[in-house]
């Protein structure tokens, strides 16, 4: 492992950690909010207007700082029915190639992420002050974190001459 | 539209997770338009920003809490004191206690990991074979996928643009009839095999066993009634339900801490955020598709081959259950529905009717390996081998087909509880 792989996977390691926080951060707001959004619709009778403008937006924010997880732990759903019957160079191939396609998504996703920020810094909510750029950021930034993951899979995969094991196993 | 599909197959057969594939697949396709690529981030947020979508987590949560404050256990007990008095009565007690548990958690997975533990020891025990107890465990367990409030409805209803509460009425009646259909054929196999009963019925033991899960049976009351009713919406009744199982968990079981709730909102998390992906790649891949006319060029060329609706949704059938083999219930949802909507509603089938027919499918999908998650966790928490499960399971399959067939076939089924309660 040279100086550079360690460093990257020091790295990786301290961003799923730092998502990890978003994520439990995000969700327990997620939680938190809707649950008063119901006390004070049906206790209070006053609705949290931005309520259901902002969750929605929380969401996709929760699931972008999942992504470099699931990458990292290999978490997300894919048919490895053909991965798993093949030869050992085949399946080292097919896990860079299928690292390589996650880069291309997000590399394209992230770039133009960071676009539609630029545009999105002059659109304001509608229930609130803000505008939409504090939440559509998560795009880009996220895609930084998905590549620096995806490369260092891939240099896993080479160092292992095979595909890491699953971490999370959520199925 | 070959090349379309071509591309996303062999992407999803390298190995590429399926949220990418999708991705991919779009991003290949549109590099040949005039459409900038500015589409795709886009597609992926607006693909995601429903309300509905919360319920997702909300419902994860809630199912996770009441795992961990053991509220299985008190389920079951109700359970064994109903049906407990009828021949092979544990595995009643096992359909029983999935059921309701259903109408809490809204996942297959969450309900087998939760009942497995308690209930395949206990039926071991009494002579049931390790792999009918994983069996039939597992079997009852995706009864949760079609009775409400059912996660698998949720994502339908979101990609599909349907009511949501309209699904889970829907689901009722099917779930009730998978249920009994699967008692049906547990009494066959006790009757075979010899099976006993748990022991005569006890109005007794009833009223304790009720007086037991009391706190447990107002969470479906709470989130049925509520929906229902027309009091909630789905999300609300999410987060109800998460205040409900953190209050009996923390306060009435008294086996929550607060320092168990980072581990839990870090799990349901990750499982909604990896389904969640997939929606968003979906919403541009769907996005193209919708652009380019392919979904209404299916409809066509299957029309044109056979005009019978009867026949086209027993072919359809087929091919869902073959793409439950290798995909996960909610890859199928994301990957089907934009493709196979337009024709569904083009050979007159109500867009709901479907919802219905493809949670049916992913019920039989979860049962039938490789990909069948809800098997693999039977397998896992039972100790028992996959062909050891399948030596029975593939009774259970065959029952879980026949319910399809007869959902597929009489439409108001599904469609006559929600047009009688909502018009």
């Amino acid at each position: 492992m040279t100086g550079f792989e360690r460093g990257l996977d020091a790295l990786v390691l301290r961003i799923v950690r730092v998502c990890e926080l978003i994520a439990i951060f995000v969700g327990g707001w997620l939680t938190v909010t809707l649950v008063l959004g119901v006390f004070f619709r049906y206790v209070v009778n006053s609705s949290i207007g931005w309520l259901s403008e902002v969750s929605p937006l929380m969401l996709v924010v929760l699931m972008l700082a999942v992504a470099p997880i699931g990458f990292h732990e290999n978490i997300h759903i894919s048919v490895e029915v053909l991965v798993a019957k093949v030869s050992r160079p085949l399946r080292v191939a097919l896990g860079l190639f299928a690292n390589a396609g996650t880069l291309v998504l997000f590399g394209v996703a992230g770039w133009y992420g960071a676009k539609v920020v630029g545009f999105d810094m002059g659109r304001e909510l509608d229930s609130l002050p803000i505008v939409r750029a504090w939440f559509t950021v998560a795009m880009p930034v996220a895609a930084v974190a998905v590549w620096l993951v995806c490369i260092n899979n891939m240099l896993k995969i080479l160092r292992l001459g095979d595909l890491p094991p699953r971490i999370g196993g959520l199925e | 539209m070959t090349a379309v599909l071509s591309t996303l197959t062999v992407l999803i057969v390298l190995g590429i997770p399926i949220a990418v594939a999708l991705g991919l697949t779009a991003i290949a396709f549109l590099s040949a338009t005039i459409v900038p690529f500015n589409i795709v981030p886009l597609m992926m947020f607006t693909g995601m920003e429903h309300f509905v979508f919360l319920a997702m987590p909300m419902f994860m949560i809630a199912g996770e809490l009441m795992n961990r404050a053991g509220l299985a256990e008190d389920l079951i007990e109700l359970a064994s004191s109903v049906v407990g008095s009828i021949k092979g009565g544990l595995a009643m007690v096992n359909i029983a206690a999935s059921m309701v548990f259903a109408e809490i958690s809204g996942s297959a997975v969450a309900d087998v990991a939760a009942q497995g533990t308690i209930l395949i020891p206990q039926m071991t025990k009494r002579g049931y074979p390790l792999g009918f107890a994983a069996a039939i465990t597992s079997s009852s367990a995706s009864i949760a996928i079609v009775i409400p409030p059912s996660l698998a409805f949720i994502l339908y209803g979101a990609i599909a643009g349907e009511s949501v509460v309209r699904l889970f009425i829907a689901g009722i009646v099917p779930g009730f009839l998978m249920g009994g259909a699967l008692m049906l054929f547990s009494y066959g196999f006790a009757l075979y095999y010899g099976w006993p009963a748990e022991g005569p019925f006890e109005l007794s033991r009833l009223g304790r066993a009720l007086k037991r899960a009391a706190w447990p049976l107002t969470l479906p009351v709470i989130i049925l009634g509520g929906i229902l009713g027309g009091i909630f919406t789905p999300t609300e009744a999410a987060a109800v339900a998460v205040a409900m199982a953190l209050f009996i968990g923390m306060v009435v079981k008294r086996r929550l801490k607060v320092s168990d709730l980072p581990s839990i909102i870090l799990v349901a998390s990750k499982r909604t955020s990896i389904v969640l992906l997939m929606v968003a790649t979906s919403a541009v891949f769907g996005w193209y598709l919708t652009n380019q006319g392919i979904p209404q060029a299916i409809a066509q060329s299957v029309t044109s081959i056979s005009d019978n609706r009867y026949v086209v949704m027993f072919w359809l059938n087929i091919i869902l259950i073959l793409l439950g083999m290798i995909l996960h219930g909610s890859a199928g949802t994301v990957l089907t529905v934009p493709l196979a909507l337009p024709l569904v509603t083009a050979i007159g089938y109500d867009p709901i009717h479907f919802g219905v027919i493809l949670a049916l499918n992913h019920c039989i999908g979860q049962q039938t390996p490789p990909v069948a998650s809800v098997l693999m966790t039977a397998s896992a928490v039972s100790g028992a081998k996959i062909g050891e499960i399948m030596f029975y399971n593939k009774w259970f399959i065959l029952c879980i087909f026949i319910v399809l067939q007869i959902v597929t076939y009489v439409p108001s089924l599904a469609l006559w509880l929600p047009n009688l309660m909502l018009g």
